[in-house]
C-alpha cells in the first residue's frame, strides 16, 4: 500500500516530464513580487516621462533581476544531496532522516540552499538549512520525519532551492534520488492470549543465543566459558579459541489468523480493518518478545512463519503492505493449527481458537 | 570581517550614496538636511539590543507620524508636494538606519536607499547623479544579498524564541566565515554584469515619453540674456566658472588652441534707458523658417566642407540658443511629444536671437554650420531704426563725432573702434560710483572720468556713438571665447567668458564690430587635468546618458544596419558604408571572446568525462585528484617536490628513502587517492577532510617530527 498515494501514475509521469523539459522551478517571493511591481513602476515612469535617467534605474533593477537568476543558478549548480533514512519505521512515530549535501564547485561556495524531501510526490513540510556549504565541503543536517500511516513510503528525491541572492525569486531544482521506507504498522495495546501458546513445539528457534541444535556464531573465548564447546576448526585455523554458539530453541508457538478485508463499506469499514491489522502486528511483535515462534495466516491467501526476529520483520514487513481492498476479494483466512489467535471477521481457526476483540475505531484511534 | 559588522558598514555606505544627490540638490529643507546626517551620525552608534526596545521602537514610530502629519499639513497648504516627501524619506532613512535591528529593518534601508535612487532622477541629472548611481550599483549586489542572508538566518535561527537559537544567530552574526573576502570581492564584481545589462536596456528601451509627469523644473539663471540688461550685469556673470555651453567639432582638429577667440551670440538689445540695454519688442519671437530640423539663419548655401560644431547648451534661463558668428544653419535633433516624433521648433526675434523650448529642462543639443552668413536679423525700418539715444548723450555726440571723422561709414565706424580701443583701457575692476550713486550715468563716468570698463562699456559706447553718427547699430551679448578640452575634444565655453559687442547695419548688411581692448596683465590660468576630466566626463554623461534620445537611438541603429550591409550587403549597397575605425578590432575581440568562453567550457567538460571515465565516479576522482594536488604543492613548498615523470608510489619511495618524517601522511594520502581515484572507493563522510587537515599540517611535523 502507497503512502499519502494522492496523484496516479498519470500524474507522476507528467510530473517527470514537465520536469524533464524544465528542470528548474521558479517561485517569486514576497519581496520578488514587491520589487517586480516596483520595476513595472518605474518603467512606467520611465516610459511615460522619458526621463534618461529613470531609463537607467530600470535598466539597473532589470539588471538586477537578470544577475539574480544567473546567480542562483550558479549557486544550484554542482551540489549534491544525498539522505540517509532507516529502511523501517513504524507509522505515527518520528525518526531521524539526514539530509547531506556536497558542493562540488571549486571555486564558488554555495549560499543559503534549502533541502526538502518530496515523499510520494508532495513535497515534505520540513526544510533543511544550509547558510553556506564552502567549495567541496560536505554537510549534513537531520530531520525528523514522521508518517502517519502504515504502507511502503516513496522518498522519490531532494528539492534542492534557494532564495539567494536576494531573495527575490526561490529557483529550485529537483533531484532524483529514490529510496522506500516500509512504513510498519503502528502498535495496538493487545494481549496474546497464553492458553494460545502451543508450548515446547520442536524444531523452532527463537534466534537468540541459548541450548539448541541450531548453530548461531562463533565468538572468542572468555573466561567461565565451557572449553568442551571450543570450535576447533576456527581456532586451528586462527591461533585464537574461539566458542560455538547455538541458537536457543523456541520456548513454544502461536498462531495468528487475519482477516485485513473491510469488516463494512466506507472509511469505518476500512478504518476497523486498518485497526485488525495493527493488532495483528502487535501480536507478532509480543510472540517474538516472548520468545515464541510465530505463524501469520491472512488473505489473500497467505502463511508466514516467523522463528525470531528476522522472520518478524518479513511478518511485519507484510502487515505494512497488505492490501484490505485486494483481502476483501479473497477467501477468508483459516487457521492451520489447533489453536489459533484470530483477527478480524470472517478470520477462522481450525481447533480451538480465541478471538480478539477490538473496541470501534473512533474510540480506539486509527 | 564579521557578518554583523560587514554589514553595517555596507548598508551605510550605499544610504549615504542615495541620499547625497538628493541632499546635494537643494530640494530639502536645510533643517530636514542636518536632521538626517545628524541621524545617520546617529545610527552608528545606537546597537541592538537598546534599539530593539519596545519603547524606543514606538518612540521611532511616533516621529514617523507626526513627521508625517506634518509634512501633509504643508502639502495642504501648497508646498511643494515631491520636495516635502524628499524630506520626508529621507529624514525616514536616518531613523531607520539609527532603529535598525532586524533583518526587515535593513531590507527597508534598502527599499528607501533605492527610493531615493528614483527620487534623485527628478531633481539631479549632473554628475554627481552619474557618480551616486555607479557606486550604487556597485554596493547594491552585496547589500542586497547580506539583507537576504540575514533575513534567512533570522527565520531560521531567531523565529523559535529558544535562547539557544538566539545565541546562534548572534554567533553568525559574529562570524568571519560567512562573509568571506572573496564573497564581497564576488559580489562587487556583479556590478559588471548589472552595469552591462543596464547599458543594453538602457540603449534599446524605445525611447516614447508621452509627458504625463515630469522632472522638476529647474534650471540655472544667468544674467546678460533677458529682455533687460543692465549695465554690470555680465560683470556678474564673469564671476562663475561654470560651463555653459561645450562645442565638439565635427572634425577635431590636429593642433586646437588652448583658447579659441569666437563669438558666440546670444541676444540683441536695440533699447537704451537708465543704463539698462531692452528690447523694445520683448514678446516679438516667430517661428524659424525651417525645414524639418534644419533652421536656416541666412540664405547663403551651406557646403559640406563648412565648419561645423555641436553644440551641447546646458538648461538655463532664459532659453536662449548660442550661435557662433557665421552660422547660417541650426539642425536640432526630433523630440518626442505625446507619444509622436516631431521636428523641434525653434523661435527667432527681429533682431536674430534664437531660442528654444526648455519644458524638460534638460538643455539642447544642436548642430551649427559655419558658411561665414553676417549676422542675421532684418534690415532697419521704421519701427524699429536702432537710432534712438538716451537724453543724457550730448557730451558722448561730440565725443563720437570727434572721434568718427568724416567718410564713409564703414571707415567712421573703424575710426570709432580704434578711437575706443586706443583711448580707454579694459578692466574688470567695479566702478566704486556705480553703488555709491549720483548723477553722472556709468556710461559717463567710462567715457569722461575713469576710461576704464568692461565690455559692456565698451559696446554701450560704441553702439550709441555709431547711432550719434547716423549708423543703425544694436547691442549684443553671448561669449567671446572657449577653452579646448584636450580629454573630451571639445571647447568648453564657461559663464566667465560672458562678452558683449555691437552690430551695426553699414552698406546694406550686419557687421560685427568689436570695441573691447585686449585685457592687460597675467593671463587666466588653464583649468587642472583634473578639471578638464570632470567636465569631459560630465559632457559624455550629458551627451550619451541625459540626451540620449530616439534621434540619438536611431543613429545606432542606422550605425548597426550600415555596419551589417558593409559585412553581408551586395556590393552596391556598400559604396556609402562607412564602418568605425575600430570595428576590425571590435569584431576580432568578440570573436576571440566567444572562442574562448567555447574552449573554456568545452575543456570543463573534458575534464569531468576524463576524471568519469577512469574512475567510473567523476565526484570521487575529483576530490581525490584535487586533494593530491593539494599535497604535491604543499611537498614542493616543502622540499619534496615531485619531478614531472615520477609517479605518486615512486615518490612515496624517494621520501621514505630520504627519511624524511612526512612519510607516514604521505604515504597513507597517496593510498587514498590511489584508492579513489583509480579504484573508485569512495570517501568516508568527513575523511577528506581529516585528509586535508593532514596536509595542512605537514609544515608542523617537519619543524617538529
Amino acid at each position: 500500500m502507497k503512502q499519502g498515494a494522492r496523484g496516479g501514475r498519470a500524474s507522476g509521469r507528467f510530473k517527470r516530464l514537465k520536469r524533464r523539459i524544465f528542470p528548474r522551478g521558479l517561485r517569486f517571493t514576497r519581496e520578488g513580487k514587491v520589487y517586480v511591481l516596483v520595476t513595472l513602476g518605474v518603467g512606467f515612469a520611465a516610459v511615460n516621462t522619458g526621463n534618461n535617467l529613470l531609463f537607467l534605474v530600470l535598466g539597473l533593477m532589470l539588471g538586477l533581476i537578470i544577475v539574480s537568476g544567473i546567480l542562483s543558478e550558479a549557486t544550484l549548480r554542482g551540489l549534491v544531496p544525498c539522505r540517509k533514512c532507516p529502511p523501517r519505521v513504524e507509522a505515527g512515530r518520528t525518526f531521524s532522516v539526514e539530509l547531506s549535501l556536497k558542493n562540488e564547485k571549486r571555486r564558488v561556495a554555495s549560499y543559503s540552499v534549502e533541502l526538502r524531501d518530496e515523499i510520494d510526490g508532495q513535497p515534505f513540510k520540513r526544510r533543511c538549512f544550509f547558510l553556506r556549504v564552502a567549495p567541496g565541503e560536505e554537510r549534513a543536517i537531520s530531520y525528523r520525519c514522521e508518517l502517519p500511516r502504515r504502507g511502503l513510503a516513496r522518498f522519490d528525491g531532494i528539492v534542492v532551492s534557494t532564495r539567494f541572492p536576494f531573495g527575490l525569486f526561490e529557483k529550485r531544482r529537483f533531484a532524483t534520488f529514490e529510496s522506500e521506507v516500509i512504513v510498519l504498522p503502528a502498535p495496538l495495546d493487545v494481549r496474546l492470549p497464553s492458553d494460545m501458546v502451543v508450548h515446547g513445539a520442536g524444531g523452532r528457534t527463537a534466534e537468540r543465543r541459548g541450548p539448541g541444535q541450531d548453530f548461531l556464531e562463533l565468538r572468542e573465548m572468555a573466561t567461565g566459558d565451557d572449553p568442551r564447546r571450543i570450535h576447533w576448526p576456527s581456532s586451528a585455523r586462527t591461533g585464537t579459541l574461539f566458542l560455538s554458539e547455538t541458537e536457543a530453541e523456541a520456548q513454544g508457538f502461536v498462531e495468528v489468523v487475519l482477516d485485513p478485508a473491510p469488516a463494512g463499506p466506507g472509511e469505518d469499514g476500512l478504518a476497523q480493518a486498518e485497526l485488525n491489522i495493527r493488532a495483528a502486528g502487535s501480536l507478532v511483535r509480543e510472540a517474538v518478545r516472548r520468545g515464541l515462534a510465530v505463524r501469520l495466516v491472512t488473505a489473500p491467501p497467505a502463511a508466514l512463519t516467523a522463528h525470531g526476529r528476522d522472520g518478524a520483520v518479513d511478518l511485519l514487513d507484510h502487515l505494512a503492505l497488505i492490501d484490505p481492498q485486494e483481502a476483501r476479494a479473497s477467501s477468508p483466512p483459516v487457521g492451520r493449527s489447533a489453536g489459533a489467535v484470530l483477527v478480524g471477521p470472517r478470520a477462522r481457526g481450525n481447533g480451538v481458537s480465541h478471538r480478539i476483540a477490538l473496541p470501534r475505531p473512533a474510540a480506539q484511534g486509527a | 570581517m564579521a557578518f554583523g559588522r560587514t554589514q553595517k558598514i555596507l548598508t551605510f555606505v550605499l544610504a549615504a550614496v542615495a541620499v547625497a544627490p538628493v541632499l546635494a540638490s537643494g530640494e530639502i529643507g536645510a533643517p530636514f538636511g542636518a536632521a538626517c546626517a545628524a541621524l545617520f551620525v546617529a545610527g552608528w552608534f545606537l546597537e541592538p539590543p537598546f534599539t530593539l526596545r519596545p519603547r524606543f521602537r514606538r518612540g521611532v514610530t511616533a516621529v514617523v507620524v507626526v513627521l508625517f502629519a506634518v509634512q501633509t499639513a504643508r502639502a495642504f497648504l501648497g508646498g511643494p508636494v515631491a520636495s516635502l516627501g524628499m524630506e520626508f524619506a529621507a529624514v525616514l532613512l536616518g531613523l531607520k538606519l539609527a532603529s535598525r535591528g532586524t533583518a526587515g529593518d535593513y531590507q527597508q534601508i534598502v527599499v528607501l536607499a533605492f527610493l531615493h535612487v528614483i527620487a534623485s532622477t527628478i531633481v539631479v541629472d549632473d554628475l554627481s547623479y552619474a557618480g551616486s548611481f555607479l557606486a550604487f550599483v556597485l554596493l547594491s549586489p552585496p547589500v542586497l544579498a547580506l539583507a537576504h542572508l540575514r533575513s534567512e538566518m533570522e527565520n531560521r535561527f531567531a523565529a523559535d524564541p529558544r535562547a539557544g537559537d538566539r545565541r546562534m544567530l548572534e554567533r553568525l552574526l559574529a562570524s568571519k566565515r560567512v562573509v568571506t573576502g572573496s564573497f564581497l570581492a564576488g559580489s562587487a564584481l556583479l556590478s559588471l554584469p548589472v552595469l552591462a545589462v543596464t547599458a543594453v536596456l538602457f540603449i534599446t528601451f524605445p525611447r516614447i515619453g508621452f509627458g504625463l509627469l515630469g522632472r522638476i523644473p529647474s534650471s540655472r539663471s544667468v544674467l546678460g540674456f533677458a529682455a533687460e540688461v543692465k549695465l554690470g550685469d555680465l560683470e556678474l556673470t564673469r564671476l562663475e566658472e561654470t560651463v555653459l555651453v561645450r562645442l565638439e567639432p565635427a572634425v577635431r582638429p590636429k593642433a586646437a588652441p588652448d583658447r579659441l577667440p569666437l563669438k558666440l551670440r546670444g541676444a540683441a538689445f536695440d533699447t537704451y534707458v537708465n543704463s539698462t540695454w531692452k528690447q523694445s519688442r520683448p514678446n516679438a519671437w516667430t517661428r524659424m523658417k525651417s525645414t524639418d530640423n534644419y533652421h536656416f539663419l541666412s540664405g547663403l548655401p551651406v557646403t559640406d566642407d563648412s565648419a561645423s560644431y555641436e553644440v551641447f547648451l546646458e538648461s538655463m534661463d532664459p532659453p536662449i540658443l548660442f550661435v557662433p558668428e557665421g552660422t547660417g544653419l541650426i539642425v536640432t535633433n526630433s523630440v518626442i511629444k505625446a507619444g509622436v516624433l516631431k521636428p523641434r521648433s525653434l523661435d527667432v526675434n527681429d533682431m536674430g536671437a534664437v531660442r528654444y523650448h526648455d519644458d524638460a529642462k534638460v538643455g539642447i543639443r544642436y548642430k551649427v554650420s559655419l558658411n561665414g552668413s553676417p549676422p542675421p536679423g532684418p534690415a532697419p525700418d521704421k519701427e524699429r531704426e536702432y537710432r534712438s539715444l538716451p537724453p543724457e548723450s550730448a557730451r558722448l555726440a561730440a565725443l563720437a563725432r570727434e572721434m568718427a571723422g568724416a567718410g564713409a561709414d564703414r571707415e567712421r565706424a573703424a575710426r570709432l573702434v580704434r578711437g575706443l580701443q586706443t583711448r580707454y583701457r579694459y578692466s574688470l575692476e567695479p566702478d566704486p560710483a556705480d553703488k555709491a550713486g549720483g548723477e553722472s550715468t556709468p556710461l559717463d563716468r567710462f567715457l569722461f572720468r575713469r576710461r576704464t570698463g568692461s565690455c559692456e562699456h565698451f559696446a554701450t559706447a560704441l553702439t550709441l556713438m555709431l547711432r550719434t553718427v547716423g549708423i543703425p547699430a544694436r547691442f549684443v551679448t553671448g561669449f567671446g571665447s572657449a577653452e579646448w578640452n584636450p580629454i573630451g575634444g571639445y571647447y568648453a565655453v564657461r559663464e566667465r567668458s560672458a562678452h558683449s559687442w555691437t552690430e551695426a547695419f553699414i552698406a546694406g548688411g550686419w557687421v560685427t564690430l568689436d570695441a573691447t581692448p585686449a585685457a592687460e596683465g597675467a593671463p587666466r590660468t588653464r583649468p587642472s587635468t583634473f578639471a578638464l576630466l570632470v567636465d569631459a566626463l560630465r559632457m559624455r554623461w550629458l551627451k550619451h546618458v541625459v540626451g540620449y534620445d530616439v534621434a540619438s537611438q536611431m543613429a545606432i541603429a542606422d550605425r548597426v544596419r550600415k555596419g551589417w550591409l558593409d559585412l553581408f550587403g551586395e556590393p552596391g549597397e556598400r559604396d556609402h558604408v562607412r564602418l568605425p575605425r575600430w570595428a576590425p578590432w571590435g569584431a576580432a575581440g568578440v570573436v576571440a571572446l566567444v572562442a574562448a568562453v567555447f574552449l573554456f567550457l568545452r575543456r570543463r567538460r573534458f575534464g569531468f568525462r576524463r576524471a568519469g571515465a577512469k574512475s567510473g565516479d567523476r565526484g570521487v576522482a575529483g576530490e581525490a585528484t584535487r586533494l593530491y594536488r593539494e599535497l604535491d604543492r604543499r611537498l614542493a613548498r616543502l622540499g619534496l617536490a615531485r619531478p614531472p615523470a615520477t609517479t605518486p608510489l615512486e615518490h612515496i619511495a624517494s621520501v621514505r628513502e630520504a627519511s624524511s618524517p612526512l612519510a607516514g601522511p604521505v604515504e597513507e594520502i597517496t593510498t587514498r587517492y590511489n584508492e579513489a581515484r583509480f579504484g573508485g572507493r569512495a570517501f568516508e563522510p568527513g575523511e577528506a577532510e581529516r585528509l586535508r587537515m593532514a596536509i595542512r599540517e605537514l609544515r608542523a611535523r617537519k619543524e617538529n617530527p
